[in-house]
């Protein structure tokens, strides 16, 4: 866990500082966006073989699948409800809310 | 976006179940640990391009904590509902609502004490992941920008990162990588106790 945190943030440091220095190739520079959706893509692609060949998850989805359903949606529900309900109460930047705070 | 994701991750589980041989399980993890390191480092250059984030991040100070405690508090309160809901144990829901999407780990800590609720816990949090794939473009669009880490929680410091990168502020973007770090470390401590209280 304490190696995966400072691996994470290694990489996103190193790449910051070499692109706030201006080190990046200006090609690179203008496809990041693309460089980034091409990784996204791949990540979502290997992480559904994974669910497909997990025999685990498969099997055991008919199950019990629908509880642990329930428990997703009223989890992330609720998580979206109390950080909206704060950022209502605190937070007023509007680059950082989306400016959806009126 | 949304569809596009839904669709990839559609192969995705398709070739995993019909075409992939099992002997390539490990290749995966490996493939997934690169494309990550790959994806933190665009995203450091996406966020060095820009010379406004650290201050823009200093104007908003200790607020920043606000989000991963609303995440947590409003995931829990979820797992107490679920409990009411399947007349389950409290103790055991909540242990469930605090994998925040970490779903290996939550799931390892559970199983050994209840195989069921270790098996929920791991396909309720792999379902809160595909749900926050889908839905972080959505909500950044109809909510709000802050609100795209609560759905994925741990997830909002790796593999949802890319996804919130796209759909919302740079300033955002280190928000949601303090955010899922403060998370992912939560889940370690919240599910032994919840556990332990069974």
């Amino acid at each position: 866990m304490a190696y995966r945190i400072f691996l994470y943030f290694g990489l996103m440091a190193v790449g910051w500082l070499l692109s706030s220095r201006g080190l990046i190739h200006k090609k690179l520079m203008n496809r990041i966006s693309l460089v980034q959706t091409f990784f996204l893509f791949g990540l979502i692609f290997v992480m559904g073989i994974r669910v497909g060949m997990d025999e685990q998850v498969i099997s055991s989805i008919g199950e019990i699948g629908f509880k642990a359903f329930i428990f997703a949606v009223a989890t992330c529900s609720f998580s979206v409800l109390f950080v909206y309900l704060a950022r209502k109460k605190f937070i007023r930047d509007v680059n950082i809310t989306g400016g959806r705070n009126d | 976006m949304t569809r596009k994701i839904l669709l990839v991750l559609a192969v995705g589980v398709l070739s995993g179940l019909f075409l992939i041989p099992e002997s390539l399980y490990g290749a995966t993890g490996i493939l997934l640990d690169i494309g990550l390191c790959m994806l933190l480092f665009s995203v450091g250059v996406d966020i060095g391009s820009n010379k406004d984030i650290f201050k823009n991040l200093k104007n908003v100070g200790f607020k920043l904590l606000i989000v991963p405690a609303a995440t947590v508090l409003g995931s829990l309160f979820g797992g107490i509902l679920c409990s009411i809901l399947f007349k389950m144990n409290l103790f055991g829901s909540l242990a469930v609502a605090s994998g925040f999407t970490w779903y290996t780990l939550s799931a390892i800590i559970i199983t050994p004490v209840s195989v069921e609720l270790g098996t929920i816990a791991f396909l309720s949090n792999v379902f809160r992941e595909i749900i926050a794939f889908i839905s972080i473009p959505f909500i950044a669009k109809h909510i709000g920008y802050l609100e795209t880490i609560a759905v994925g929680g741990a997830i909002s410091m790796d593999t949802g990162l890319p996804i919130i990168t796209r759909n919302t502020s740079q300033e955002v973007v280190i928000i949601s990588f303090i955010s899922g770090i403060i998370i992912s470390l939560m889940v370690p401590i919240l599910v032994p106790i919840f556990v332990g209280l069974l």
